[in-house]
């Protein structure tokens, strides 16, 4: 079960917790606890015996309370925890997890307890003191910093808080880089949030195609909830078409996609989160698909979903001076076939083959200056 | 009307068939005539009927149908052939068709027999029935080909009423018809539209398509296809639901264009529908008719007739003549029919131009004809002017202009000559191919007119198909390499075919002439060597000199607009093609597109964008043509403007033009300067006017230096433009294979930085480039730039490209006509912080902070300026910036508390005013209406073709107005409306003091001896404008306009009220300071 925190008084809350409470839903958690007598807040450390002294909560910083309208997510059920952590722990050789918004830290300690290094990037400061203070009673294998995971690197390359940028915090944590062909060196794990979801989604994978941000330091394994929908269409095919979609293809052509576990979120309204682990691909980058002509790949696959139930043929015009036919005859298609006919690597194929075809100066249609993408 | 007739027609067919009484037939036959009797003698109310006759209708149907499947089976192929057959008959009438006869013989032979043989028998009568419904189907079809004339009308009286007339022989005079017709008229002007405020979506659709379709039927005439516009409105009026959206306009539309043609049946006919809508005729319906009877030179009586009848609806004779948009031409012939009722009667004379004035106090100086005024002319003689008019009259008549490049000739090597060769074979077939697909595009929507679909033929024929194809190769002609959205060309090829269109009505319509005698009178105000009797302002002596005419011509609807630009742009996309491989033109090679309609992702929009083949950019820049190609409206005028005497005539000769520029589509500005009174607005016309006035050159000197550089590979230093080809390249363009990701992605980086700023270079040769290929092209010669304004009162020049706005280079080419150049302003940095900081890191976030710049951006101003200083430590930009922000913002609060306390009053009251649902508006202290065209964005799709476009429009007044615009705009919106009414002020009385003088915003120009006075004009002018109640002003303004009539009793609005009455005190600047002070203008 899921339990939503936020308009519950705190010993309504207390009250809700014990029960089977895996995650919660916190909205504008800390910001509501102001006006709540020291007493009751007491309480919460009751139920929380690992949890600072409540001077941590008594003052507030300021400003936490204006950003902190969105609602988050935190696992709270040690079970969960237990369940998840098989998944990151598997004797794979990479036992250094990244650990996004860990908040009470319930996933933080099974982890340390089965002997993983742990960097927590929490980007809410109530949530930090705890923290500090769980990794000194564990052995100081936890790394806390205050930081939101998902403004690390912004896209625009502008003037940014060196505390989001990534080359600063890994040379911190002395995180080395393994070349692609080679084994995982990071795994983070986290939920991944709703606000913004898109945003987030075309961030993850810009990083991913460009090779930057985390992706510098070499295949790092994302293992993070997405809600039921988004995790579908992941992993869609043309086996389930109403579904499938752009961001499908990229996805599994980056990634290999697997479901680890599925939590109800509410059992009333029976959504879901799930659990889904995201592996690069050895063999993402090729001769012809490189992290310097990857964005004519994205618009190439965005371009044909517009009109997933037309033929790959009337999109080849409008993507490369190319004949289309040409085209088709080299990568043995039907000219018949359509969009949501084809596979994640068919694209990739796809796009490999007019990438590489000779005696075109011109093999496409796009332009940097069609997209805003700031590279 | 015709399945009745049908229905008669079969009965009869029957009695005459049938050679004994059979019962079955019988029956069937007194269906039929119950059918009819019920329908003849019924006295419900038409939509009553119209429901029982179409039930009726269709269970007949239904009988026949049934009756017919059932033998279709074994005859289809019989039948088939017949139907051919009838089909080549055109009009025939059913009961005539020989094969018909022939079956109803076979039958009379048959019929005696027996029982079997008479069933049989009735059962291929019945076929028959089929048959001769399928044949009016057919002939349906026929007709569809053929335009509707007739009306059908819905009110049943009438009907009869034009059916009995109709068939009458010989008819009666149409004038009995025409005089009953309007005797009876409904007492309704329009129709009431029945206000459903829940579903004000739906209803701004309905109104959109009203717009839409008075538009094509106003462009039908234009296009003189009358017959098709008569059609449409017939095919729309014979159905209830379309005959709803018919509004008076649309008939008076069609009444006007009969009239002209002097072809009264249909002048009639649409009578007869005017009445069957319930409309009743208005001023215009009148003179439409009244013209039609002088065209046909009708007798008095008729005419007398008429006339007594308008005078019964309460309208005036006068007013034919006064208030309505007629051209000359018909209003002569309007003359003429009254004159034959009324001998006696003179037309009322053309108001003379009043010369009343501007009741604001600033202005009085400037109107008062007791104080001395010595207004500046122009340097040239009369004849001189005179052959000017003449030089840009001719220009606007071929509507383009043509200028040589000034970039360096290439060589002509073999392979440039090859390339100019390749591209002329090209353009030449292209020609050919776009009028062949102009011609089938046309031929498509005049079928989609007929059908009564939405169609854009009459606008595609207001140009002939070579305009239309020059158009369009011209556009691809532009075409950059990184293409253009299909919204913004579809826009702008719209745009041009108006303006072009607008063009060559006035020549069409003699307006030329008239123009040259009246423009050749004005100049006697202006040459150099003629005196006039009375010392005017231009636009008084323009004025003096005749009436304007009422402009004709509307703009179309945005969405027809863009329909048309789109639809030519995918003719275009479809027609161009090159060989594959350009180097050999050979006729067997393969044909490959030259334009590709591609997708942009932004965000979460798609963009369609045309593209052109880099092959075909690449032929382009080898063959390196050197001419250019501008609208004469973008080209700095040859003679003096015509002055500004309303929202819509000034400036260019022949070239529409705006007195007010907005958006394409915003006409909430228009409407208000239209709907204000004429004096209100003389400041703007005349400050305008005047601006526009002054006689530039170019100064060569300064133009051949820039050349020089320019060809050099320019010099950015010197506000000279580089050509692309000098951008930074990346230092290595190719990688090894084995080069790791991040070394890729850097590259990548890298290549995109180099691509960005080879492409900002490109644009800024490209500017510069036309820029200094007008100068060249205006080199020697005296030029003027007309002026117009934006929403905010601020002035531009019209001319886009080379005018005195913009960089130093700009303004350095150019040098008063008479008198001296303008020497470049150097800037002054003084010193403010210390370290790096200059004046310029904070300028203009100080300056921003009174039109309500926030933190965030004054840290983002501060940020771009801490970057572009090379020498500063970029590392501590970010904290730097952050620290600048905070300081420059506290400081200021202190300074400037007063400044804030009325940007808070003004900032809170658009908010209320937003928040209640109205736009904010008010009025300059020079008089010049000014409205905020911030809404809620309206979204109109144009679907179809090769993509459907979607545009968004914040200026459309039926959406509720957007509040955070409303209210973050108002402050700077309303203290830039005091600048120009500053700047306009300071320019009238420079004018009356017989000074030459221009501006750029706060940025005023004179000869130099006569700095001195302009700049005490200046001063004192700052001063008497500021000592107006300007606040009070605006208060008193606001509560009229939202807090009187029915709104008041809203809580909403009384507390809007208080809010407004509640002026801050101003500050205790004291304003005399200004005339002393060294550095109010620096």
């Amino acid at each position: 079960m899921w339990a939503p925190m936020a308009g519950l008084s705190p010993r309504l809350t207390l009250a809700a917790f014990p029960g089977a409470a895996r995650l919660c839903l916190w909205r504008a958690g800390a910001a509501r606890w102001k006006g709540v007598p020291a007493r009751n807040r007491r309480g919460l450390s009751d139920f929380r015996p690992k949890l600072a002294p409540s001077e941590g909560f008594k003052v507030l910083p300021p400003g936490v309370s204006k950003s902190r309208l969105e609602s988050k997510r935190y696992i709270l059920s040690p079970d969960l925890a237990e369940t998840m952590v098989p998944f990151l722990l598997r004797n794979d050789g990479c036992d250094l997890i990244l650990e996004i918004n860990p908040g009470p830290g319930i996933l933080t300690r099974a982890l340390l307890q089965r002997g993983a290094r742990v960097i927590a990037l929490e980007s809410d400061k109530t949530f930090i003191p705890h923290l500090e203070s769980l990794g000194k009673k564990l052995g100081g294998k936890l790394h806390v910093l205050h930081c939101d995971f998902f403004k690390l690197d912004p896209r625009s390359f502008g003037v940014i808080k060196p505390v989001v940028n990534s080359k600063l915090l890994f040379q911190k944590f002395g995180i080395e880089t393994l070349p692609w062909s080679k084994g995982i060196p990071l795994k983070v794990v986290g939920i991944f949030p709703t606000k913004n979801e898109k945003k987030m989604i075309w961030k993850v994978l810009h990083d991913i195609y460009s090779c930057t941000s985390i992706y510098r330091y070499g295949r790092v394994e994302l293992n993070f909830f997405f809600n039921e929908l988004e995790s579908q269409r992941m992993m869609a095919n043309p086996l389930n078409p109403n579904l499938y979609y752009a961001l499908s293809v990229l996805w599994q052509v980056a990634y290999d996609v697997k479901l680890l576990h599925t939590e109800s979120l509410e059992q009333q309204t029976q959504q879901n989160l799930c659990l889904i682990q995201l592996t690069p691909h050895k063999d993402l980058f090729s001769q012809h698909l490189t992290s310097v002509n990857y964005d004519v790949f994205f618009h190439m696959t965005k371009q044909c979903f517009l009109k997933r139930h037309g033929k790959l043929i009337d999109h080849l015009t409008s993507l490369s001076p190319i004949d289309a036919m040409d085209i088709l005859k080299k990568i043995r298609q039907d000219k018949t076939i359509k969009i949501i006919d084809m596979y994640p690597s068919d694209f990739k194929c796809l796009f490999e083959t007019i990438e590489c075809s000779k005696d075109h100066t011109c093999k496409w249609l796009y332009d940097d200056f069609m997209e805003d993408v700031i590279v | 009307m015709s399945a009745l007739r049908w229905g008669r027609g079969a009965a009869g067919l029957g009695w005459a068939l049938w050679p004994a009484g059979r019962p079955g037939l019988l029956a069937e036959e007194g269906t039929l005539g119950g059918l009819w009797g019920c329908r003849r003698s019924s006295s419900a109310s038409p939509c009553e009927q119209d429901r029982r006759r179409d039930w009726g209708h269709a269970e007949l149907l239904e009988v026949l149908e049934a009756r017919v499947r059932q033998l279709q089976a074994d005859n289809v192929s019989e039948m088939r052939a017949k139907l051919l057959d009838v089909a080549r008959i055109p009009e025939a009438d059913g009961s005539q068709s020989p094969r018909k006869v022939e079956a109803g013989n076979e039958g009379a032979a048959l019929g005696l027999t027996s029982r079997w043989a008479q069933k049989l028998h009735k059962e291929k009568l019945v076929m028959q029935k089929r048959k001769q419904k399928l044949e009016e189907n057919l002939q349906k079809q026929a007709r569809k080909h053929q335009l509707r004339v007739e009306p059908q009308l819905l009110n049943r009286q009438l009907a009869g009423w034009l059916q009995r007339w109709e068939r009458s022989t010989p008819r009666s005079p149409w004038e009995e018809q025409l005089a009953q017709l309007l005797q009876e008229a409904p007492k309704r002007l329009s129709r009431e539209e029945q206000h459903d405020q829940a579903n004000r979506l739906s209803k701004m659709r309905y109104e959109a398509q009203q717009q839409r379709l008075l538009a094509f039927l106003e462009c039908c005439v234009l296009a003189d296809q009358l017959p098709l516009a008569h059609h449409v409105l017939v095919m729309h009026h014979s159905k209830s639901r379309q005959q709803r959206a018919l509004t008076l306009p649309m008939y008076n539309t069609l009444l006007l264009g009969w009239a002209r043609k002097g072809s009264f049946k249909e002048l009639v006919y649409v009578f007869f529908m005017m009445k069957d809508a319930g409309l009743a005729p208005d001023l215009l319906s009148y003179a439409a008719a009244l013209q039609c009877m002088g065209r046909l030179d009708q007798d008095a009586s008729t005419i007398q007739r008429c006339l007594k009848q308008m005078a019964q609806d309460g309208l005036q004779l006068q007013e034919l003549f006064t208030s309505l948009p007629l051209c000359k031409e018909d209003k002569a012939v309007l003359l003429r029919a009254v004159r034959k009722a009324e001998p006696t009667f003179l037309p009322p004379q053309p108001p003379l131009p009043s010369f009343e004035v501007n009741t604001s106090p600033l202005l009085k100086e400037i109107y008062s004809t007791d104080l001395p005024a010595s207004f500046p002319k122009q340097h040239l003689p009369l004849e001189t002017l005179k052959d000017l008019f003449r030089q840009q009259l001719s220009v606007e008549m071929a509507t383009i202009v043509t200028v040589d490049s000034v970039e360096k000739a290439p060589s002509l090597t073999e392979e440039v000559l090859q390339a100019r060769k390749t591209l002329q074979e090209l353009r030449t077939r292209w020609e050919a191919e776009l009028c062949l697909a102009l011609q089938q595009t046309k031929a498509r929507e005049a079928q989609a007119a007929r059908e009564g679909r939405p169609s854009l033929f009459p606008y595609l024929c207001l140009l002939s198909e070579g305009e239309l194809t020059q158009l369009m190769l011209q556009t691809l002609q532009v075409l950059s390499q990184q293409g253009e959205s299909l919204l913004s060309l579809a826009q702008e090829l719209g745009m041009r075919i108006f303006n072009r269109h607008v063009v060559q009505r006035k020549q069409l319509n003699d307006e030329v002439q008239a123009l040259q005698e009246r423009y050749f009178k004005y100049l006697h105000l202006l040459a150099s060597d003629t005196q006039v009797v009375m010392s005017r302002l231009p636009r008084q002596h323009w004025e003096a000199l005749g009436t304007t005419e009422a402009s004709q011509d509307q703009p179309w609807p945005l969405t027809v607009v863009v329909q048309l630009g789109k639809q030519l742009a995918e003719v275009l996309v479809q027609t161009v093609k090159m060989p594959s491989n350009l180097a050999q033109l050979q006729d067997t090679q393969k044909l490959i597109p030259v334009l590709y309609h591609v997708y942009s992702f932004q965000s979460f929009r798609q963009i369609g964008i045309l593209k052109p083949h880099p092959a075909f950019i690449q032929l382009l820049e080898t063959a390196a043509e050197r001419t250019m190609t501008f609208e004469s409206a973008e080209v700095p005028m040859l003679c003096p403007p015509l002055p500004w005497t309303s929202p819509h005539s000034g400036a260019f000769l022949l070239s529409p033009t705006k007195l007010m520029r907005s958006l394409e589509g915003t006409i909430q500005h228009q409407r208000l300067l239209e709907g204000c009174p004429p004096t209100e607005l003389h400041g703007a016309l005349d400050a305008l006017t005047q601006l526009g006035n002054c006689a530039w050159r170019v100064n060569g000197r300064v133009l051949d230096l820039v050349l020089t550089i320019f060809n050099a590979k320019g010099c950015p230093r010197l506000g000279v433009p580089s050509p692309a080809s000098e951008a930074p390249r990346p230092s290595k363009h190719r990688l090894p294979a084995n080069a790791s990701p991040e070394r890729k992605t850097e590259l990548r980086r890298e290549l995109a930085r180099c691509l960005k700023v080879a492409r900002e270079m490109h644009s800024l040769r490209t500017d510069a480039l036309y820029r200094l290929s007008l100068a060249q092209h205006l080199r020697h010669r005296v030029f003027w730039l007309p002026h117009n304004m934006d929403f905010r009162g601020r002035t531009y020049p019209c001319p886009p490209h080379f005018n005195h706005l913009g960089s130093d280079l700009a303004r350095a080419l150019l040098e008063f006509a008479q008198g001296r150049p303008l020497g470049p302003h150097g800037l002054n940095v003084a010193k403010v912080l210390e370290g790096f900081i200059s004046r310029k890191v904070v300028k203009q976030t100080v300056m921003t902070v009174v039109y309500g710049v926030t933190r965030y951006g004054g840290r983002l101003q501060i940020e771009k300026r801490l970057r572009e200083l090379s020498d500063f430590p970029q590392e501590f930009v970010w904290q730097a910036s952050h620290y600048l922000v905070r300081q420059v913002f506290n400081s200021l609060q202190e300074m400037f508390s007063s400044t804030r306390a009325i940007q808070r009053w003004l900032t809170e009251s658009a908010r209320l005013i937003a928040r209640s649902g109205l736009a904010v508006e008010w009025v300059t202290p020079l008089g010049i209406p000014i409205i905020q065209p911030y809404h809620h964005d309206s979204k109109v799709s144009i679907s179809g073709g090769i993509q459907s476009l979607t545009f968004c429009s914040s200026g459309d007044t039926n959406q509720k107005p957007n509040t955070l615009k409303q209210k973050n705009g108002f402050p700077p919106n309303f203290i830039h409306s005091l600048d120009s009414s500053h700047m306009m002020l300071t320019a009238l009385h420079c004018y009356r003091k017989g000074l030459t003088f221009v501006s750029v915003h706060d940025c005023f120009w004179t000869h130099a001896a006569d700095v001195a006075v302009m700049n005490q004009v200046c001063r004192e002018q700052f001063v008497r404008l500021h000592s107006q109640p300007i606040l009070h002003d605006l208060s008193r303004f606001l509560v009229e306009r939202y807090c009187s009539g029915p709104r008041s009793t809203n809580a909403q609005v009384a507390k809007l009220q208080e809010m407004l009455l509640s002026v801050p005190k101003t500050g205790t600047f004291d304003l005399d300071q200004v005339k002393h002070s060294t550095y109010f203008f620096s």
